[in-house]
């Protein structure tokens, strides 16, 4: 396998629980609405994030109750769909933030033992 | 917020739905990330110029979704590749043809079929009784093509439609699939053996079809994740329930009529109730005209094992009762036979020709013209008047005319014509019942008779046969003597003969024109009645329909001698007849049970029947009985009506009460009495065991026939009141009497034998000796001796009177007089409206005569032209 595409791989399979945690912590600070969030995870650098993967993802994160939805009417357009975490969503996103810490510094560790051998 | 295009929403759409199956996958609901999709774009394109969204907008912003996209039609060209098209489902080509055959056009074939001929509905039932059940049926091969087309074509799907349609279809494919269960061995047998029986199959195979590609539909849903059709345990019942529910009226239609005609009284007033709650009227019209064959479905047989199919003529019986109107006053139902023919057209049979009822309506048939010519001889007390009727049949068949008509309180008709071949021939007078074999006779034999029968008190049936076809007219007139009545404020008044009730309808352009001579008159009642009076008589036009209301003249200032007479010159010993006028016996009966029809025809005389028995004198003890479903003792502001009661077991029970102590009557308010009841012979036992129980006072608000009248008739203690002015004012009149107001006066009429007319006595006319021979003869009608009944008759014909023993008729050839050993009248014998001659005038141009022929034969042989 071309290392080019094994690196591919790995990134693609990474991104699908990591685009998970990036949503859980954008809306941590308080409920936003769809075209908000995306516009915010746009940004993000390297992850490039679409609606196309979005909007499936924001539908079964509430399907699995970590958020919860609800519409408000806006002048400007269509109606806007506000996301928040739920309770769940709260410490479900707790436990994922303290796993990926725990991964992050352990991955570290392994790294510097390698380096003083 | 902008609009999107067409072309925008049907590329969103075709986007979503090639996503729906991955986002599925991906444990996300398709439809919730369709809608954020559809408000991000909304807010992308917020802020852009123009006013809508367009397609090239929605595929731009699409393929910024990470999906390949497919551009739509007038889109530029990207480099994203186009998805293929999906490939149809599997509905093979002869799966195709075969729900094509038997889901589609059989069951759409056979729709047709019966909308047009009625097949079904003539021999087995009727599957489309209303447009509801058409729409019904006509949904179960749109539905299936629907399907077809879905699965065959993914392009355009319409998945909620046919999952919808699709269960609800199978519901009513089931439930004619049930219907025509019974005929399903004997269609499968037809198909085997003679190629025929497609038809009752087609629920079955619709359902079959149906089945097969509900399957089909909901396995493509579940694998390719579209929009699963609504529940079939929901729709299937939905769609044999709505059929049901439409079966209902019908099914309680054939329960009541079923209860309605049991032996059982109580169970039969139920069975009416039930079927003026519930049942279908237009169903049990058409149980009227049309038994339907109850072995073919089970519905049927349900019902009929619970109640046997009654007789037709009880189904009209429960539809008068039920409706207040006889069948055959509204119009047939549109039934069609076998080949799809109207089996009820305006050219249709009358099964009642040449019989003895008017029975129905028959299209085409009018009266065209109509003249009232008369003599009024005021001082005789009496008047002669000659009613001239032209009818006209449009039909493509040969007609008979019929019409029972009201005559003036005591008249008689005394001459009776037909114009044949345009000649006016007079009738003959006979026995009633060879003279109605000579009619009918002439009748078979598609000839030119007339007849005119008594049916009852002041009533006479009048056939004119034929009334030629296609637009042809036939003139018939009839004489009628009547006697003068008194009227309120002292008045005398001349009523004119009016239809009760008849088998042709009045042309629009219909008018009567009245001319009467010989006093000055005045309507007393008859709406649009307005007269010229002048040095000729009196004369004007009354409307069409004034023959159908009550239509009396008073009057005017001249009043009736107090003795007439007249000598009998027709009999040997020419007797002297004297007419005059006494007093009326106004004792007020003790008891009072009084008789009021329940049914709805008298609904619109409720508040003026109030009224006038609330006018029964306080010394008169009154009972109220309403002759409802059954019989009730009331108020008079606790009346009700409804449908067409039978006023029978009321008038039973009223005589009962009445009779229970001296002095007691029975008056009977009531409508037209088109059917003859049960309990009839109970009434006439009543009457003619005990003559000198309480008489009968009847008296009829509107139109219509009477047939317990007519029945009661022959009994003395029966008097129809006479209606003069209609809506029961007449009857104002009698309690006034009962109250010991007004002097009431009547005519009696008296032979006296070889006598000189009495001293200040004034002559009158014949028309004198006629009344008083009616009197004789209905005198000598009631008596039991052989001997009267033939002077009777006798009488009757010497002085040409239709009565209860004698009818007349018109024939067209004397070998058809003689066949029926008749003779018609001599038309010098026959009353006429000119002044009638007196004897010494006769005699004096009887000399003349005789001396003109001896004149003649003395110099007959100086004329060149005798030999």
């Amino acid at each position: 396998m071309d290392t080019t595409d094994y690196q591919l791989n790995w990134t693609v399979q990474l991104r699908r629980g990591w685009l998970e945690l990036c949503v859980l912590n954008a809306l941590a600070g308080g409920e936003r609405y769809g075209y908000d969030l995306a516009r915010t995870l746009a940004t993000l650098p390297g992850e490039n994030v679409t609606e196309g993967t979005l909007y499936p993802l924001l539908s079964r994160l509430r399907l699995q109750g970590l958020v919860a939805t609800r519409l408000e009417e806006s002048s400007g357009g269509p109606a806007r769909k506000y996301y928040a975490l739920t309770a769940a969503g709260r410490h479900a996103l707790e436990k994922m933030n303290k796993h990926i810490e725990d991964m992050v510094e352990q991955t570290r560790r392994l790294r510097e033992h390698k380096e003083r051998k | 917020m902008k609009n999107w295009t067409t072309a925008a929403q049907r590329c969103f759409e075709d986007y979503c739905e090639r996503r729906r199956a991955d986002l599925l996958k991906a444990g996300a609901d398709p439809d919730e990330v369709f809608a954020n999709w559809r408000a991000h774009i909304g807010e992308e394109t917020a802020a852009r110029p123009g006013e809508s969204v367009n397609a090239e907008e929605v595929f731009e912003l699409l393929t910024k979704l990470d999906v390949p996209v497919e551009p739509p039609a007038a889109a530029p060209a990207t480099g994203t590749p186009a998805k293929p098209a999906p490939k149809p489902y599997r509905i093979n080509i002869a799966g195709l043809i075969l729900i094509g055959l038997f889901g589609v056009f059989l069951p759409a074939l056979t729709l047709i079929v019966e909308g047009l001929t009625g097949m079904c509905a003539s021999i087995i039932f009727d599957p489309l009784p209303t447009w509801l059940h058409a729409v019904g049926i006509g949904l179960v091969p749109v539905a299936l093509f629907l399907t077809l087309r879905t699965l065959r074509s993914p392009e355009r799907p319409l998945w909620k439609t046919t999952g919808w349609l699709s269960g609800l279809t199978m519901g009513i494919a089931l439930f004619y699939a049930f219907m025509f269960s019974i005929l399903t061995p004997f269609a499968c047998m037809g198909i085997l053996f003679m190629g025929l029986g497609f038809l009752p199959l087609s629920p079955l195979s619709a359902l079959i079809c149906g089945v097969f590609l509900r399957i089909r539909l909901a396995g493509v849903t579940r694998k390719e994740a579209r929009p699963r059709p609504a529940p079939l345990w929901l729709t299937l019942p939905l769609g044999f329930a709505l059929l049901v529910l439409l079966a209902l009226p019908e099914v309680l239609t054939q329960v009541g009529v079923g209860m309605a005609t049991t032996g059982d009284r109580e169970a039969r007033v139920r069975g009416l109730e039930l079927l003026r709650r519930f049942g279908s009227e237009e169903e049990l019209l058409r149980e009227s005209y049309l038994r339907r064959n109850r072995e073919m479905n089970p519905l049927d047989l349900l019902v009929g094992s619970c109640y046997p199919a009654p007789p037709i003529e009880k189904v009209r019986e429960v539809y008068y009762r039920v409706t207040g109107q006889p069948f055959n006053a509204v119009r047939p139902p549109v039934l069609r036979n076998q080949r799809g023919g109207l089996l009820f057209s305006e050219n249709e049979w009358d099964f009642d020709q040449a019989g003895d009822r008017v029975a129905a309506k028959l299209r085409g048939l009018t009266l065209e013209q109509s003249r009232f010519d008369g003599k009024v001889e005021a001082a005789g007390g009496t008047a002669y008047v000659e009613w001239t009727l032209v009818f006209r049949n449009a039909a493509q068949v040969e007609r008979e005319a019929r019409a029972q008509i009201l005559l003036p309180p005591g008249a008689v008709v005394s001459r009776l014509t037909l114009w044949i071949n345009g000649e006016e021939r007079e009738a003959a007078f006979g026995g009633r019942a060879e003279v109605r074999e000579a009619y009918q006779k002439v009748v078979a034999r598609r000839r030119d008779p007339v007849l005119v029968s008594q049916v009852g008190q002041d009533r006479i049936l009048v056939q004119c046969f034929p009334v030629p076809r296609d637009g042809g007219t036939m003139k018939t007139r009839l004489g009628i003597t009547v006697p003068l009545t008194p009227a309120p404020d002292g008045l005398y008044a001349l009523a004119l003969p009016r239809i009760l009730e008849s088998n042709f309808g009045l042309a629009a352009s219909l008018k009567h024109n009245l001319w009467l001579e010989g006093a000055a008159l005045q309507p007393l009642s008859g709406a649009g009645a307005q007269l010229k009076n002048s040095a000729e008589g009196s004369r004007g036009d009354l409307p069409g329909s004034a023959v159908e209301e009550p239509l009396a003249l008073a009057i005017q200032d001249s009043s009736p001698a107090k003795t007439v007479w007249y000598r009998d010159e027709r009999a040997p010993d020419k007797p002297v007849i004297v007419q005059q006028l006494v007093p009326a016996p106004r004792a007020a009966p003790k008891r009072l049970a009084v008789v009021v029809d329940g049914s709805k025809a008298m609904q619109k005389n409720a508040e003026a029947m109030r009224a006038l028995l609330a006018k029964i004198p306080t010394e008169v003890k009154a009972q109220l009985f309403l002759a409802a479903d059954r019989v009730e003792v009331c108020a008079p502001d606790k009346l009700h009506f409804a449908g067409g009661c039978d006023n029978v077991p009321a008038l039973l029970a009223a005589w009962d009460w009445a009779s229970e102590q001296p002095g007691g009557a029975v008056l009977w308010l009531h409508a037209a009495q088109p059917l003859e009841s049960e309990d009839t012979e109970a009434l006439l036992q009543r009457w003619q065991r005990r003559p000198n129980g309480p008489p009968l006072y009847a008296y009829q608000f509107g139109s219509g026939a009477d047939r317990i009248s007519e029945k009661l008739a022959s009994t003395e203690n029966f008097h129809a009141l006479a209606v003069l002015l209609g809506a029961g004012k007449d009857l104002g009149q009698l309690f006034e009497l009962w109250a010991g107001r007004g002097t009431p006066q009547r005519w009696e009429r008296v032979k006296l034998e070889g006598a000189e007319p009495p001293a200040g006595a004034v002559e009158g006319s014949s028309h004198l000796v006629r009344l008083w021979a009616a009197d004789e003869i209905q005198k000598l009608a009631h008596s039991r001796k052989k001997e009267d009944r033939a002077r009777a008759i006798k009488l009757a014909q010497t002085w040409q009177l239709v009565t209860a023993v004698s009818s007349a008729v018109v024939l067209e050839t004397a070998e058809q007089y003689r066949a029926a050993h008749l003779t018609p009248a001599d038309p010098s014998t026959t009353p006429d409206i000119v002044p009638e001659p007196g004897t010494g005038l006769l005699l004096l141009c009887a000399v003349l005569l005789l001396l003109l022929w001896r004149t003649f034969r003395r110099h007959a042989w100086r004329l060149p032209f005798v030999r």
